[in-house]
C-alpha cells in the first residue's frame, strides 16, 4: 500500500514570521485566513510533502524533545482541522513531489 | 495549537495581494499590483508597512473586480467630497475581518493616455514576484519608479512622501533613464513627473513638454477635504455655492460614515463629530488656502 503524505493545497497563500514562528494562512476559496502560531506553526512548517503522519510526528517530537504520543492529538487535531478546509491535502508519497 | 491571534497588517496586506490575484484570475482579469510591498521589494523605497493593497485593472474590468470581491464579502467604501469624487480613479473595498482596505484603481493620476493603453502598455512590461508564496503581476521597475515617483509628487507637503522621493531618486541608476522616459512619453505622464526627470537630469528632452491637466492640478492641490471643499466652493457656480458650503459644514451622516465606519449615531456622537470636524477644518483652513491659491497659479 502506497505511504500517504500531507502536503499544502496549491490554492493557498501565506506568509510567514522571519523566526518561523507564525504563520498567517489563507486558502483562496475561503474568507479569512487562520494564524497558526508556536507549535501549529511548527506543525505547518513541517507539511512539506515527504512526511507521513507517523513520521511528522516523530519530527515534532524529536523538534520539541518530547515523545510522539505526548504531541500526537495535536498535531492530528490541526491535520484534521486543516484538512477539513482543504488547506492541505493527502496523497502518495512519490505524487507531486518537486 | 493554535489560538486568537491577530492577523497583522503587513500579512494582511500580502494575503490580500494573493487573494485578489486569485479572484482576479478565476474571473479571467487582469491585474497588476501597484505601489505597497512590490515596491519594497524591487528595492525603490525603504520597508514600509501598507495600509492597503492597490491594485491596477482595465478600466472595462473595474465594476467586475468590484462585484468578485464583493462576493468573497468585501464591501465598498463610498468615496467623499463631491470635488474628490469627480476625479475618482478608484475604488475602496474592505472587509470586517481583515485590517486592510483594497483599492481597485482603473487608472493613475498623472498618467494622461487613455487608461486603457495604459493599462496594455504596464502588462506587457510586467515582470512577478512573489508575495504569501505565490507569484503576482506587478509592473516593470521603470513603471514601479513611475507610480512611486507620481504618488508622492501628488502630496509632498507630506514629510513621508518627501522622505520617499529622495529615497527614490537616489535609487534610480542612470541606465534605467532611458527607460523611464520612454514609458513617461507613452503614458503620457511626462508634464506630472516633471519634477522627477528633472531631478534626475533628464528634463530637456524635447519629447517631454507638455503641460499638467486640470486632474492633476487638483489632485496636487486637494489633498484633505478642507481643501477639495474649498476648491469645490471656489469653482461652484454661485448659486450652487451656499449648498456646497452647508454640506462642507454640516455633511450627511452617510458622509461622516464614510471617514469613520464607528460613527456614534446618537444626537450628541454626531455633535461631537461635527465639532470636532469644525476644529480641524478651521486649523487647517489656512494651509488649504495657500495650497489652493499656489495651485491655481500654476
Amino acid at each position: 500500500m502506497t505511504e500517504q503524505v500531507w502536503r499544502v493545497s496549491s490554492d493557498v497563500a501565506c506568509v510567514h514570521s522571519a523566526d518561523g514562528g507564525r504563520v498567517a494562512v489563507l486558502h483562496l476559496e475561503q474568507h479569512v485566513p487562520v494564524i497558526l502560531a508556536g507549535t501549529a506553526a511548527s506543525v505547518w512548517n513541517a507539511l512539506d510533502g515527504t512526511r507521513t503522519e507517523k513520521e511528522l510526528i516523530e519530527f515534532l517530537a524529536h523538534e520539541y524533545a518530547t515523545e510522539a504520543r505526548t504531541i500526537h492529538g495535536d498535531v492530528m487535531g490541526l491535520i484534521h482541522t486543516l484538512s477539513s478546509t482543504g488547506t492541505i491535502t493527502s496523497s502518495p508519497r512519490d505524487e507531486g513531489a518537486s | 495549537m493554535g489560538g486568537a491571534e491577530t492577523l497583522h497588517q503587513d500579512e494582511a496586506v500580502l494575503l490580500a495581494t494573493a487573494l485578489v490575484d486569485y479572484v482576479a484570475a478565476s474571473g479571467g482579469l487582469h491585474v497588476l499590483f501597484i505601489k505597497g510591498p512590490g515596491t519594497t521589494m524591487m528595492g525603490l523605497r525603504g520597508h514600509h508597512v501598507s495600509a492597503d493593497v492597490d491594485v491596477l485593472v482595465r478600466p472595462e474590468d473595474l465594476d467586475r473586480m468590484v462585484d468578485l470581491l464583493g462576493g468573497r464579502g468585501w464591501l465598498e467604501r463610498p468615496s467623499g467630497v463631491t470635488v474628490v469624487r469627480r476625479y475618482s480613479h478608484s475604488r475602496t473595498l474592505y472587509h470586517p475581518q481583515w485590517n486592510c482596505d483594497i483599492d481597485v484603481h482603473d487608472r493613475f493620476p498623472g498618467m494622461e493616455a487613455s487608461p486603457g493603453s495604459a493599462f496594455d502598455a504596464l502588462w506587457r512590461d510586467r515582470h512577478y514576484l512573489v508575495m504569501a508564496a505565490r507569484p503576482v503581476p506587478v509592473p516593470s521597475i521603470p513603471a514601479a519608479v513611475i507610480f512611486q515617483a507620481l504618488h508622492s509628487l501628488r502630496a509632498m507637503d507630506d514629510p513621508r512622501h518627501q522622505r520617499e522621493y529622495s529615497g527614490l531618486l537616489q535609487r534610480v541608476d542612470v541606465s534605467m533613464h532611458q527607460d523611464l522616459v520612454d514609458l513617461s512619453v507613452e503614458l503620457q505622464a511626462t508634464a506630472a513627473l516633471q519634477p522627477l526627470l528633472a531631478d534626475l537630469g533628464i528634463a530637456d528632452l524635447p519629447a517631454l513638454q507638455g503641460t499638467v491637466s486640470e486632474e492633476w492640478r487638483h489632485r496636487t492641490s486637494a489633498q484633505g477635504p478642507g481643501t477639495a471643499y474649498l476648491v469645490s466652493l471656489i469653482e461652484s457656480p454661485w448659486r450652487v455655492k451656499p449648498l456646497v458650503l452647508a454640506r462642507a459644514v454640516f455633511p450627511s451622516r452617510q458622509t461622516l460614515r464614510e471617514r469613520d465606519l464607528y460613527l456614534d449615531d446618537s444626537i450628541s456622537g454626531l455633535f461631537r463629530t461635527h465639532v470636532s470636524r469644525w476644529r480641524r477644518g478651521l486649523a487647517g483652513l489656512p494651509a488649504a488656502a495657500r495650497k489652493t491659491k499656489a495651485s491655481r497659479r500654476r
